[in-house]
């Protein structure tokens, strides 16, 4: 299903919108709040009802021009997710954006939104390696298997990513 | 503009990753859920509702040439105050007083009942299936998961809540509120008589409703006085010698935190109460034991009057309220033993509120309150004048509230702060503030926003019919 229509029915269709937005990525949406520490069955279902009705609730402020809807989809999920997993206090296998970005953390889930245009600005070769480790919340184990790196050199694009960010961010600070 | 992540999310395929259908089938309810809810808050919010006595009144104070212009609708609702009609020309019907059933130890109240076309809210107190829970089952009570259900009976059908909102408990006798909305078919909604069924409850509770009394103009209501911006309504039931006074209000919508009762530590200045007088000039005192059985409300008071006294009047003595002001200050952390000069004086309400200066009083300094006397703090002083030398109305204290900026987002975020606020004296109109914000010594740039609590003295007389 194309994300177009998924984005019309959640403007006018929320019953419709929010089965379809399930349909597609739901299996996505699972993946990440297991990799950020959701485990208990009950949790993941309240924790992805949560990122259904956040989706819902911010979709007239999806921007396509600022990104394509599964980027923006990801982030926010991040957000709630990582939102979830704080309340509920059962932080298990995640590392959080902020601590890599030496940054004090999103206070709300919709400030993950805020570091998008950051994150589209980073180059391809440590951005790969971002979008997987803090998005979608994968270890650096299994990201160094797939991407066919080894672990010491996942780390060290992590670090100039990193580094990277920071300069973006004193860029827009200034 | 680059859009590297979206190469990368493109690359993410989410056929991929699989979902079992009972896990996809429970998300999705539970957002459905999650969305009603929304919308119901969203509606009782703008819809004036439920406490909803926001108004539109900046243009009904009376003697306001919009006030011809603009007719509408208002019903009294008793458990509510005024409300405004949704839909003009189809009266709402009300429960007229609340019904009351026991079984052993176990109640049900129906306080309230609002019928809007086929949209009806129910506000009941009980203490029904809180008596065996504990634990874990506690929380799923009080999340709603697990505790009776209300429902409308037609017939052999069972209408179920569109949604039902738990609130409560209280510790000493389990009592906890339960509000719950229903769309009704058109059959159910044009009969005077419903009734409730609760899980458990053995009893059904069948009550009558009527049409909610209707005017065009405030005016039109009675039973009320004006005080300041603020349209003050009074409502009385009596059963026995138990008379409930309900107050409720109409005020411009910058006016929040409306409340008739000063707190503990304002009685010392404001020691009149509420009250009513008979026809015979007897006069009586609120019940304090009887509001706490009774789980009264914030202005709803109880009073203890012989029978067969009549021709009540209601004393109303103050009106305590709050209003923010929009304007964000931006000030940088005092330097220890300096004063920064702020003055910056903007109008609310009736008064100009100045803002005068700043100092950061290091912790020990005999200055600070004694709470606060191990905490560095920064003081604020403040005062006021009267806009309208005539106005009734005075600042009791003001309460900002400071975002600081950290980090190399540069944004201003919210911290953990205490505060104490200096009650203002009726008289000179000045006062001062010391916040201790967590962590302070970091911090270099700041921001806040002021609350300021008002007092309008004047008291009025209300005759409820």
């Amino acid at each position: 299903m194309e994300d177009r229509i998924i984005v019309e029915w959640l403007k006018k269709e929320s019953d419709k919108g929010i089965s379809a937005l399930m349909n597609h990525y739901g299996g996505l949406l699972v993946y990440m709040a297991k990799n950020i520490g959701i485990v208990d069955k009950e949790d993941l279902e309240e924790c992805i009802g949560d990122v259904l009705f956040h989706v819902w609730r911010k979709i007239r402020r999806y921007d396509e021009k600022k990104s394509s809807f599964k980027t923006w989809l990801v982030l926010l999920a991040k957000g709630c997710i990582t939102d979830y997993v704080r309340k509920k206090r059962k932080l298990l296998a995640t590392v959080p954006i902020e601590s890599i970005l030496n940054i004090e953390g999103p206070k709300r889930k919709e400030d993950y939104l805020d570091v998008l245009e950051l994150l589209q600005k980073l180059p391809p070769e440590y951005g790969e390696v971002f979008y997987k480790r803090f998005v979608l919340g994968e270890s650096v184990e299994h990201i160094a298997s797939v991407m066919q790196l080894s672990a010491d050199n996942v780390y060290k694009r992590i670090q100039r990513g990193r580094e990277k960010l920071k300069e973006f961010m004193e860029r827009e600070e200034s | 503009m680059d859009r590297h992540l979206d190469r990368f999310t493109e690359k993410t395929d989410p056929k991929n990753y699989s979902v079992e259908d009972q896990l996809k089938s429970a998300a999705v309810r539970k957002a459905k859920r999650k969305i009603q809810r929304y919308r119901i808050v969203q509606g009782v919010k703008s819809v004036a509702a439920i406490l909803l006595l926001v108004s539109l009144l900046s243009v009904f104070i009376p003697g306001s040439p919009v006030n011809a212009l603009c007719k509408r609708i208002f019903s009294f609702i008793p458990g509510i105050g005024v409300v405004e009609n949704e839909e003009n020309g189809i009266p709402v019907k009300v429960l007229a007083e609340p019904v009351t059933r026991k079984v052993g130890k176990e109640y049900v109240t129906i306080g309230t009942v609002v019928l809007q076309v086929n949209r009806i809210t129910v506000y009941v107190k009980t203490n029904v299936g809180l008596s065996d829970i504990t634990g874990k089952d506690l929380l799923k009570f009080h999340s709603g998961e697990i505790n009776p259900k209300l429902s409308i009976l037609y017939g052999e059908t069972k209408i179920a809540s569109v949604s039902s909102i738990l609130t409560g408990a209280d510790p000493a006798d389990g009592t906890y509120s339960l509000t719950a909305y229903y769309d009704l078919p058109d059959e159910v909604s044009r009969q005077d008589r419903i009734t409730f069924a609760l899980d458990g409850f053995e009893q059904e509770l069948t009550v009558a409703l009527t049409e909610a009394f209707t005017g065009f103009e405030l005016e039109d209501m009675g039973n009320f006085a004006v005080m300041g911006n603020i349209h003050v309504f009074a409502h009385m039931t009596r059963e026995g010698r138990t008379v409930r006074l309900q107050l409720s209000t109409i005020a411009p919508k910058d006016i929040r935190n409306i409340r008739f009762a000063p707190y503990s530590d304002e009685k010392d200045v404001f020691s009149e109460s509420v009250r009513i007088m008979d026809s015979e000039g007897h006069t009586y005192l609120p019940d304090q034991d009887s509001a706490q059985k009774n789980h009264a409300e914030r202005n709803t008071f109880y009073f203890s009057i012989p029978e067969d006294k009549d021709h009540l009047t209601v004393f109303v003595p103050y009106v305590f309220y709050k209003r923010s002001l929009e304007k964000e200050f931006k000030m940088k952390m005092p330097k220890e033993g300096r004063t920064t000069d702020i003055r910056e004086a903007f109008d609310l309400g009736d008064h100009t509120v100045t803002v005068k200066s700043a100092a950061l009083v290091p912790k020990g300094s005999s200055v600070l309150p004694e709470d606060f006397n191990e905490y560095p703090c920064i003081r604020m002083d403040f005062d006021a004048k009267k806009i309208l030398p005539e106005s009734l109305e005075y600042v009791l204290r003001v309460d900002p509230t400071f975002d600081v900026r950290k980090g190399l987002l540069g944004k201003y975020t919210g911290v953990s702060q205490s505060a104490y606020e200096e009650k203002w004296d009726l008289e000179e109109q000045s006062g001062s503030v010391f916040v201790h914000l967590t962590g302070m010594e970091e911090y270099k740039d700041l921001s806040f926003r002021l609350n300021v609590d008002f007092v309008w003295i004047s008291e009025v007389e209300i005759k409820p019919e």
